[in-house]
């Protein structure tokens, strides 16, 4: 500051060491006073800054903790999710790889047992057991033991089967032979029957009756032969009736006309015989 | 009875059953109970081929 500032009356007063010290003192006083001012407002922003700085950490502290929270449950529902899906796929997987070991192995067994043991051992053993089978039953049933099973026994037994196949052969032909015979005696009998029974009657009757019997046997045509002749006779008088009638409604002469005598007199154009003319005198 | 017609026909899925068995008892080191399985699923087949065999009519 400078002297010419102060007032008159103080400039005659003060010397300038006296405005100088003064000064000093008011700057020093000055300086105390601005330092106790920024101490104590540094005070209270610390204090207010501390009070900030709690809330905020207590404001962060709560979202922080709404933030973990949220983001353990978001990762841990996904956690559940991926587990669940992997557990599916695990056991999808793990089933479906036991269904194609299981496959394998079976096939690889049925492929070793191939090789092992072909089919076709299998197929010729199974015929030779069943053959077998059969045959133990076939002995059973014929009572065929080892005693027969012998050469001579066997050569016996062949004979004798082809003696019998032999007769056998024989009878066939024989029955063949009787039947024919039997048929042609059986015809024979028929016609000699037919012959000697339709011998009284006219021939269309005979014919008739030898149309209709002449396949049979000698004993049909005996128990049918006089229902036969009975048919016959009852058609023909059927058909006489038929013409009868006919001949009726077409005639031309009424029934109860007056018949005219006509006398006629033959005279003979032989040679009279004495004898018979003397017979019809007697008359 | 003849041999063939005891055979029974045997089940597919008993013999699978049984190669599982086998797949469990070689997992778990029991290797008897192992054998044991491989020996029946081998011996199943075989009679499947020996009864189809026996199907067949001899004659």
């Amino acid at each position: 500051m400078n002297k010419e500032e102060l007032p008159k009356d103080i400039e005659e007063v003060l010397t300038n060491e006296s405005v100088e010290a003064i000064e000093n003192a008011f700057k020093e006083k000055l300086e105390l006073s601005v330092e106790a001012a920024l101490t104590q407002q540094d005070d209270l922003y610390a204090e207010k800054l501390e009070t900030l700085v709690a809330s905020i950490d207590k404001d962060h502290a709560q979202k922080m903790e709404r933030l973990v929270e949220a983001v353990d449950t978001n990762n841990a529902k996904k956690l559940a999710k991926v587990v669940s899906m992997y557990e599916g796929q695990l056991n999808e997987e793990a089933a479906s790889f036991k269904e194609a070991l299981v496959e394998s192995i079976s096939n690889y067994i049925e492929e070793y047992v191939d090789e092992a043991i072909p089919a076709e051992a299998i197929m010729e053993a199974t015929r030779n057991k069943e053959a077998l089978n059969v045959l133990s039953n076939l002995r059973n049933t014929l009572a065929v033991d080892s005693s027969l099973m012998a050469e001579s026994v066997k050569t016996a037994i062949v004979e004798g089967k082809s003696e019998i196949d032999e007769l056998k052969a024989e009878i066939a032909e024989l029955k063949s032979n009787n039947q024919t015979l039997t048929e042609s005696y059986n015809e024979a009998k028929s016609a000699a029957f037919l012959e000697s029974r339709t011998a009284k009657f006219t021939a269309k009757k005979a014919a008739y009756l030898k149309k209709v019997l002449s396949d049979k046997t000698p004993r049909f045509i005996e128990e049918n032969f006089e229902y036969t002749a009975r048919l016959f006779d009852r058609k023909e008088k059927e058909q006489m009736e038929v013409i009868r009638e006919e001949a009726i409604s077409q005639r031309t002469v009424k029934a109860d006309a007056p018949k005219p005598v006509v006398v006629e007199k033959v005279e003979p154009s032989t040679p009279e015989n004495p004898y018979l003319s003397g017979l019809d005198k007697m008359k | 009875m003849s041999e063939e017609q005891k055979l029974k026909p045997t089940d597919e899925g008993s013999t699978k059953a049984k190669i599982v068995k086998f797949i469990d008892a070689l997992s778990d080191e029991n290797y008897a109970q192992a054998n044991k399985y491989l020996q029946s699923a081998v011996e199943d087949k075989l009679t499947d081929r020996i009864r189809k065999a026996a199907e067949k009519p001899l004659f």
